[in-house]
């Protein structure tokens, strides 16, 4: 009898060939990107590529963008914990209020962020522009773990530092910061990717990073060779922080040493920052919310001559741009879903090295910037499939490969919903697979799908950097209008589209983070 | 080491009174354990002298000066009281070497101060200074707890449930290293706990806390023989009752004429007897009643069964006797009480 029932445990652990072959096309197509960028690059031969790497350009790209990396995840490190801290920790008045406030900017798009800024200041096109902008834009990527953290740390441990003598300040410095290590790290390494592949913000103020150049190489018409060689080199460098995000996060997890019922945590009492903290709040929410939902409202009062150039709007437009945002939208999370749904049911129900492989691919994606994506399948299709360069498809698989990380962990969390012996004590009742998935598993897991798919929708709709590359010609999103005027300074011009893809992303995520959790709507970690 | 004085301490928490009107003293040099069900407030007691709270009045005293009253509540760094959690709580981030030195100063940190000494205080071999705690059994992980608690040399040291966590083999023992530890170090201790056990065996006095009032302190054996009323009698132990009826230093019930311990009450009484008060015999002895066995639980180390006296009013009565000759069930026995038993007046019947 024990061998029949290990026959029968290993029969299940063996994936359907449909199943992993459309895992297989997902993973696939997520990693096409990163062989064609590679192949480009290689193509252009050792002494080319020297050539063009070793240039004086190539060396202020790098001291630019490692720079800005570090001065924004150092920022963010502070001003995340420091609010978080206030946050979970003290008594200040008024926490809740500014608990959600310190979240709020990781729904504004940063180009949006860096329009309104550079709109009400002109003088920002330089390198403490985009520190402004981008820490603005990033913080919440360290406020939210961090303060998960100090959420889940044994209150205990904090009690016993005080009755052996350390002061609120020295119990932060010895048993609170050593904690929140793996969490703090984790948050600002994801901030440095996110610098890594940020094209919008800096395009705008102009200024110079990796992801500017390839798309300044890229228009300038130049060979196939000098941008894909940029894009290896930043490649190179988001793989790194992907990677040591990767090993943060998996070895320094200290967890509790003990389980048991927990007490509520600490609350200490603010003291003379109780009526400073809020004005340093206040004054976060006014940089980082304030500043951009401001200066659209501004600009939408202002006549469209007001800016500098004169671009005028019509509602039409806008309509127009507004129906195609939407399109892709929903055409995106269709397909991004579509192809998630194989790779996470595989990774739920099965385990094994190909199951490992397929999944930890598709992870990898989340290291491959857009603008990669899109230099790719635009060297892809202008050489192999010319029918697809500048259609709509070609932009919906961008897309897909881009968002496909963000949807994996979320469809994934939807199907842990449904339990394996749920589906396991459905089958015993008499039902079959496809009565199973139907009464079963679906309806468990349709919440967390619904999300997912909502989650990828906002995220097209703000996505610039592949819209910008591979729109057919004549289609005008939101985003690459806003673009479009922006770049001409027609402010005004911009306000309306600006505007509308701001009150979507806030309200979308507003409604999703209700429903789901902050933590799991701005930024899914898998 | 100085000694706590609790004057009429009163908390309560959203209008719920957790604490009400708590006053003790602990001596010098003693362990006393308050032993309270969840929700009586011991723990809200401990961490009000910890100074993790502030009380709604009363006052708490340390080594003589006022650390907490209505007015005054001193930070607890300031207080000199080692605090042992429920599961230990060591540094997860630190060796068991610098959670044992956490609260000295900084030369005595990097020199190791007492790390030896501490570990072979709490029985555990000096190799385990450079040790995670991870590496560390959940016995060992308060060990190393106690240890780091008793480093500052406090005046005072909490123990909150300590040993609650840990499974019964690995219990009595570290309940037996902790005890030697505390005895060695000659600090005075609260320990609280909900288990009766663990409170009568470790604690030189025994306060018994039911919602948020100490219903009794005083040394276990009284608190085990003479229980002020029959509800703390029933929580201290098992506890077998009968109605009764005294006369002088004697009690009248259905066991037979049994001798009072404590003051004498009249009239009316339900009394109080031990299961194991109660031997079983096979014959009459002078004295005995006959009973008849219904029912037997073996336990290995004993046996509790369940009787009926004969001619007594129906009802079921516990005895609690070695395992070696266990009655059949349905078997005649004879039952004699051994030592005083207790009687309580009455309730009036409204």
């Amino acid at each position: 009898m024990p061998g029949i029932a290990l026959l029968s445990t290993r029969a299940l652990r063996l994936p359907n060939p449909g199943l992993l072959a459309a895992a297989g096309l997902a993973a696939g197509l997520v990693l096409l990107p990163l062989g064609v960028t590679l192949a480009d690059a290689a193509g252009a031969g050792w002494q080319m590529a020297s050539a063009l790497l070793l240039r004086p350009l190539v060396g202020e790209l790098l001291v630019n963008t490692l720079l800005l990396i570090a001065c924004t995840a150092v920022l963010c490190g502070v001003i995340g914990t420091a609010a978080a801290w206030a946050v979970e920790r003290t008594d200040l008045p008024g926490k809740r209020l500014w608990g959600v406030l310190a979240v709020v900017p990781l729904a504004i798009p940063p180009f949006i962020t860096s329009y309104a800024w550079i709109s009400l200041d002109p003088g920002l096109e330089n390198f403490a522009g985009a520190l402004l902008v981008v820490t603005v834009s990033y913080y919440p990527l360290v406020y939210l773990p961090v303060a998960a953290a100090l959420r889940e740390m044994d209150p205990a441990l904090e009690e016993t530092a005080r009755s052996l003598g350390n002061s609120v300040g020295s119990v932060f410095l010895r048993v609170a910061l050593p904690q929140l290590r793996p969490a703090l790290l984790g948050g600002m390494l994801l901030v440095a990717l996110d610098v890594l592949v940020e094209f919008g913000a800096f395009a705008l103020l102009r200024f110079r990073t990796f992801t500017t150049a390839i798309y300044s190489a890229y228009r300038a018409g130049f060979s196939g060779a000098e941008p894909a060689l940029l894009a290896a080199v930043l490649l190179v460098l988001c793989i790194a922080c992907l990677a040591a995000e990767y090993l943060v996060r998996g070895k320094a997890q200290y967890g509790r040493l003990a389980r048991g019922t927990r007490r509520q945590a600490a609350c200490y009492n603010a003291g003379r920052w109780k009526f400073l903290s809020p004005v340093g709040f206040a004054l976060m929410a006014l940089i980082t919310i304030g500043v951009p939902l401001g200066m659209i409202t501004y600009w939408l009062t202002q006549p469209s001559y007001a800016a500098t150039s004169t671009v005028a709007y019509s509602l039409g437009s806008l309509l127009a741009a507004g129906w195609a945002s939407l399109r892709l939208g929903v055409l995106g999370a269709i397909l991004t879903l579509v192809l998630a749904l194989p790779l996470g049911i595989l990774s739920t129900r099965y385990d094994g090295w190909l199951v490992t492989l397929l999944e930890r691919s598709a992870y990898l994606a989340q290291s491959i910037p857009g603008i990669v994506v899109a230099l790719a399948l635009v060297s892809l299709t202008v050489h192999s499939i010319r029918p697809l360069y500048q259609s709509t498809a070609l932009l919906v698989i961008a897309y897909a490969i881009v968002f496909l990380p963000l949807a994996l962990v979320s469809v994934r969390s939807a199907l842990m919903q449904a339990q394996k012996r749920l589906e396991e004590g459905a089958r015993s009742l008499g039902l079959n697979w496809l009565q199973v998935l139907l009464r079963v598993t679906l309806p468990l897991a349709a919440p967390g799908l619904g999300a997912a798919a909502a989650l990828v929708f906002i995220a097209v709709v703000t996505e610039l950097t592949a819209t910008l590359l591979l729109a057919p010609i004549g289609t005008r999103t939101l985003a690459t209008q806003i673009w479009a005027d922006t770049s001409t300074l027609a402010f005004a011009a911009a306000a309306p589209y600006a505007a509308v893809l701001a009150v979507v992303s806030v309200a979308a995520s507003w409604l999703l983070a209700r429903r789901f959790g902050a933590a799991t709507v701005f930024r899914p970690v898998p | 080491m100085a000694n706590l004085s609790i004057q009429n301490l009163t908390k309560s928490f959203g209008g719920a009174p957790l604490l009400h009107d708590v006053s003790l003293t602990v001596d010098p040099g003693t362990l006393i354990a308050i032993l309270g069900a969840s929700g009586s407030g011991k723990t809200t007691l401990l961490r009000l002298i910890a100074g993790f709270e502030r009380p709604d009045s009363g006052e708490i005293r340390i080594g003589g000066e006022l650390v907490a009253s209505d007015t005054i509540c001193k930070r607890p760094e300031l207080r000199g009281v080692g605090y042992v959690a429920q599961e230990g709580a060591l540094f997860p981030h630190l060796s068991v070497a610098d959670n044992i030195t956490f609260g000295l100063k900084r030369a005595e940190r990097r020199a190791r101060h007492r790390v030896a000494e501490l570990l072979e205080l709490v029985g555990l071999p000096g190799a385990y200074a450079k040790r995670g705690p991870q590496e560390l059994s959940g016995g060992e992980q308060q060990r190393v707890a106690l240890a780091r608690a008793l480093a500052p040399g406090p005046k005072l040291l909490l123990l909150d449930e300590p040993f609650s966590a840990l499974d019964a083999g690995l219990r009595a023992e570290t309940r037996e290293a902790v005890a030697a530890a505390i005895r060695a170090a000659g600090a005075t201790a609260i320990l609280v706990t909900h288990d009766q056990d663990e409170a009568l065996s470790m604690g030189q006095r025994v306060g018994v806390l039911q919602n948020g009032r100490l219903a009794q302190i005083s040394a276990p054996e009284a608190l085990y023989r003479q229980p002020v009323s029959p509800e703390l009698a029933n929580f201290v132990g098992a506890a077998v009752f009968f109605p009764g009826q005294a006369i002088g230093p004697k009690v009248i019930c259905a066991l037979g004429a049994l001798s009072l311990a404590g003051p004498a009450v009249h009239g009316s009484v339900e009394v109080m007897v031990r299961p194991e008060q109660i031997k079983v015999t096979n014959a009459p002895v002078p004295g005995s009643v006959r009973a008849i066995v219904n029912h037997v639980t073996f336990y290995g180390h004993d046996a509790v069964l369940r009787l009926a006296i004969v001619g007594a009013e129906p009802g079921d009565v516990t005895a609690r006797i070695f395992s070696q000759s266990i009655p059949e069930p349905g078997s005649d026995v004879w039952l004699a009480v051994e030592g005083d038993v207790v009687a309580y007046a009455e309730p009036v019947s409204a």
